[in-house]
């Protein structure tokens, strides 16, 4: 991944400057695995300059901080003369636009600097932490999936039934509930009182139950949501009713002819959901102890440890790119209208 | 007297048997309603007609006359929250449909009774290849394994008359033309030898040239299949062409019902000879304007209790704004449901 | 080939009462209509009241709210519930009751006004976007995909981490990160409108660029800008306590909503209401919203099939 980074920015930079959405003429015919792969490529060379313009607002944001991060950073006095060399070391009085590219010219590398508060190296730091920040959110995600679609599906079906406002119920909650208060609602009632599950840290797999119910709550709530939506509409489309006058079972109706059209819509929903799962991840890894990158940032901004905050910043913000990108690829091999047209 | 049509329209010859064989349908004054927020809409009611083997009959009617409903009634594929069927008798093959459980419904839709439907874009499955969803009729009612099922519908798409049917198995309905989309769903539901094919508007969405093969091919396929079949049409050119037998509808009624030729040369109510006064002649009078019928189709909701069709009629009189008509049979195989033909079948 | 019986002909109009402007009659029409099946849905309207009554208590906190929110009584920390303190006192002895009251205010101003601004910033990009396209279209979606590109919690922490945590800080913040879902969803309508042939009538008689805008597209967009922006709401209002609670937003003493919490997650024990309580004004807010926007959406939708 970290290699992947690289070439990704590498080739456009190496090339001089930087390309626009190159706009790639549609040869006719071509087969479908090659018009695959040149939407692929195509997808990811559109996401350099979004990564670029990412990395640009990061830094005017982070870097136009008044103060004087020298003195942010060390704790005792210090005469002028020892400032202005480590500055001059950091090179923090160049003028803005080397400063930045500097700073590009890192990242492409994987190099954001050292942390000012914890003295290593912020992209050691983050992959450190990013291993714990994955397993929740794959795991959340998985959570949202396993509970959310079934609960739209049923919703469905079950048409006005108990079962379908109950799932209807719990998802609208979700989608409402603050995070951060359901965090710690269920950490004090199942974690403090009740004692079933341990309140916070990392050490096994039962530590990973409560922040991903919390965090895939609401992932599951709109899943739920979108996927009823979505079926409803597909239910009342002419090919079902074609389906149904061919003598099919209303069971086969909804399997094999409802089932695949009203998922698609919930697949794109998978991109978003990678910077609603971080975003969240700030929150549940704060609450319930777990060294993941959303702790970091947190901790960055109180300690107001700029490079830190800058690197984990720009790393979740390339995951989200990197999550639409996959989405995107994904939701066009399933469509057969965009995969062969 | 009504101008005859035959100058303008090509009316083919067809050899109608001299007496009717056994009825495969027969449907007994059936009722359809809608149940809205806004009110009840009797969108099929009290609706009979009869569908005979080797025959084709055609419902004509304005939108939302009700005759798609009668049609989606037959297979009872009506949309069950606002719609039910709330009264009358459709007697197949001797059993009366409407009391069929689910499952003898489906083993006779797509089976004994298949439909094709008006816009063949959005009634196939996008996702699925066309090949497939043919296969599935074949794999459902006669129990073929896929290799089967796939060298009968390379069969029934030649039949049909799409070109290259080997490799037009595996493709998309987007990557198909109209024409070809339709011919795939006269494959589909011809897959099961249906006896009664029920074809909802199936040129409209057409082009011309189109609809002459489409409609074509039909014929051409009732000859071999010697099915029944129920054409609905707003089209009195298709009718013309295509059927045995037609029935008139207006606001969820049949109006009228006759053998082609009689409907044509002696239409009766004052709907029908509306209907054929409108079609633009060629030996017409250029300055003249063309006739239209005065008014609009009325909702079905505020119907008062005279004939529906009272507001348009140019001979409406008081009886027809209070009362609505019985039918009256006129000559033999021909029924009006006319205040002006009460008694003795003869016009006052 | 043959005669069509579809009849689309106008009713004659001899004999007929005058019409009204067609348009004031369909407008007439639509808001009975709209209103109509709005007020089917119970759970639409009781959202509706919800956020009145919370609108008018948020607007008259002091005279609604038994204390002051700001008053602080050591000698009285962590009372428990009781007629004087309704839901008891937090940890300086300030009444958990009032300090909710009065934080609806923040809530139901974040809610609603960097709401109201990113909706602004958002229409009149993707109008603009959506109708003239080329390059100016491409640079306005590249600036949106940048932005969304950011998870937004995160976005928002850091635009507050430059700026200092202010309240007039929290709504530029929050209007930043949120006008580009507003953009998209606008060019996307603007641009299926500009192909309708009523814009090109428009076009074809000369009327300008910008009054085609103004007065064809741009209404045509409002059912869907109405139920984003009611839907828009709830995220604000969750964005901004989320920020509270992490100590980037409001600042103590303020009583913002997400802030309480904060404070009072050490004193679940002896006393929870400090940190329930606004987590259940909370739920009860961004619920009462996200009924209202699904009302209001299945209410429009029927007419926008049309």
């Amino acid at each position: 991944m970290y290699i992947r980074f690289f070439l990704a920015k590498h080739s456009s930079l190496m090339s001089g400057k930087i390309r626009p959405l190159p706009l790639i003429p549609r040869t006719s015919r071509p087969k479908a695995g090659n018009r695959m792969a040149k939407y692929i490529i195509r997808r990811v060379i559109g996401a350099v300059p979004i990564l670029i313009g990412v990395s640009l607002i990061i830094f005017i944001l982070l870097n136009i901080v008044p103060g004087d991060p020298i003195a942010l950073m060390m704790k005792e006095h210090i005469s002028p003369d020892v400032v202005a060399r480590v500055r001059a070391q950091m090179h923090l009085d160049d003028p803005a636009y080397i400063r930045y590219f500097r700073f590009l010219w890192g990242a492409v590398q994987g190099d954001f600097g050292e942390s000012y508060k914890l003295k290593r190296p912020v992209t050691e730091l983050i992959f450190n932490a990013f291993p714990n920040t994955l397993l929740l959110a794959v795991a959340a995600a998985a959570f949202s999936w396993i509970v959310g679609i079934p609960a739209g599906i049923i919703s469905v079906v079950k048409k006005y039934s108990a079962l379908d406002y109950s799932c209807m119920g719990f998802s609208l909650l979700g989608v409402s509930v603050p995070v951060f208060w359901s965090a710690l609602i269920l950490q004090h009632t199942f974690a403090v009182k009740l004692g079933w599950l341990p309140v916070s840290g990392f050490r096994g797999p039962l530590y990973l139950v409560l922040p991903t119910v919390v965090l895939g709550w609401s992932s599951a709530g709109s899943i739920a949501r979108l996927t009823r939506s979505s079926l409803l509409e597909v239910m009342g489309q002419d090919y079902i009713r074609t389906a149904r006058s061919k003598g099919l079972k209303e069971l086969a109706v909804l399997s094999n002819h409802a089932l695949k059209n009203s998922l698609l819509p919930v697949v794109t929903v998978m991109a978003i959901q990678v910077a609603s799962l971080l975003s969240g991840a700030v929150i549940t890894e704060s609450i319930f102890g777990i060294a993941g990158v959303g702790r970091i940032v947190v901790y960055a901004i109180q300690s107001r440890d700029m490079p830190l905050l800058q690197g984990s910043v720009m790393f979740a913000t390339f995951l989200v790119v990197l999550g639409n990108i996959v989405a995107d690829i994904l939701y066009s091999f399933l469509d057969p209208r965009i995969k062969y047209e | 007297m009504t101008e005859s049509s035959d100058a303008y329209l090509k009316v083919e010859t067809k050899t109608v048997p001299a007496s009717p064989p056994d009825p495969l349908l027969s449907i007994q004054g059936l009722k359809t309603y809608f149940y809205t927020d806004k009110g009840v809409l009797p969108a099929v009611d009290d609706v009979s007609l009869t569908a005979y083997k080797g025959r084709v009959l055609g419902i004509v009617g304005e939108s939302g006359c009700g005759k798609s409903m009668t049609a989606l009634s037959i297979l009872r594929l009506i949309p069950s929250p606002p719609g039910r069927i709330v009264g009358g008798r459709i007697m197949f093959d001797g059993r009366n449909i409407l009391d069929l459980s689910v499952n003898e419904m489906c083993h006779l839709r797509g089976n004994e009774i298949s439909m094709i439907f008006q816009e063949p874009m959005t009634s196939l499955n996008p996702v699925y290849t066309v090949g497939r969803q043919v296969m599935e009729v074949s794999m459902l009612h006669r129990r073929m394994n896929r290799t089967q099922a796939r060298e009968e519908a390379v069969r029934m798409f030649k039949l049909v008359g799409i070109p290259e049917a080997e490799k037009r198995i595996d493709v998309y309905p987007h990557q198909l033309s109209g024409g070809l989309r339709q011919r795939v769903m006269i494959a589909m539901v011809l897959s099961c030898r249906p006896k009664l094919l029920i074809a909802d508007e199936p040129t409209t969405a057409l082009d011309v040239t189109v609809q002459a093969q489409i409609l074509k091919l039909m014929r051409d396929l009732q000859r071999e299949i010697d099915s029944a079949i129920i054409l609905i049409t707003h089209d009195l050119g298709v009718v013309a062409e295509m059927c045995d037998e037609v029935l008139v509808m207006y606001a969820g009624r049949v109006v009228e019902q006759a053998q082609v030729f009689d409907l044509f040369d002696n239409p009766r109510h004052p709907y029908t000879e509306g209907l054929l006064k409108s079609i633009p002649k060629l030996h017409q009078d250029d300055a003249a304007p063309l006739y239209s019928i005065k008014g609009m189709v009325p909702s079905l909701l505020g119907l008062d209790g005279g004939c529906r069709f009272h507001p348009r009629c140019e001979a409406a009189t008081e009886l027809c704004v209070r009362r609505e008509p019985e039918f009256t049979e006129v000559s033999p195989g021909h029924q009006v449901r006319c205040w002006k033909y009460r008694e003795r079948g003869e016009s006052l | 080939m043959g005669v069509n019986l579809d009849s689309t002909q106008e009713p004659r109009l001899a004999s007929g009462p005058a019409l009204k402007d067609t348009a004031a009659l369909e407008s007439e029409n639509f808001l009975r209509e709209f209103s109509k099946s709005f007020c089917r849905n119970k759970m639409a309207v009781a959202g509706a009241v919800t956020i009145l009554v919370i609108t008018s208590i948020a607007i008259l906190a002091p005279f609604v709210a038994p204390h002051d929110p700001y008053q602080v009584n050591l000698a009285n920390q962590f009372a428990p519930p009781s007629p004087t303190y309704l839901l008891g006192t937090d940890m300086f002895g300030r009444d958990v009751l009032s300090r909710i009251i009065y934080g609806a205010r923040i809530s139901l101003l974040i809610g609603l006004v960097p709401t109201f601004i990113s909706l602004a910033i958002g229409t009149f990009l993707g109008l603009v976007s959506g109708y003239y396209g080329g390059k100016t279209d491409y640079l306005i979606m590249r600036l949106a995909d940048i932005v969304l590109a950011f998870p937004s919690l995160l976005l928002a922490m850091v635009v507050m981490y430059t700026l200092g945590a202010t309240l007039l800080n929290i709504f530029i913040a929050l209007s930043a990160v949120r006008w580009a879902r507003m953009a998209r969803v606008v060019r996307a309508e603007t641009m299926s409108l500009k192909e309708k042939e009523f814009v090109e009538g428009a076009r074809a008689v000369g009327v300008s660029n910008s009054t085609i805008i103004i007065r064809h597209i741009f209404p045509n967009c409002v059912p869907s800008l109405l139920v984003l922006f009611t839907l828009q709401i709830p995220d604000a209002i969750l964005s901004e306590a989320t920020l509270s609670f992490l100590g980037v937003g409001a600042q103590p003493p303020a009583s913002s909503w997400g802030l309480m919490v904060s404070a009072g997650k050490e004193f679940l024990m002896p006393a929870p209401a400090i940190a329930i309580a606004p987590g259940v004004a909370i739920l009860i807010v961004v619920l009462a919203f996200n009924f209202l926007g699904d009302g209001i959406r299945d209410a429009i939708d029927p007419y926008m099939k049309q």
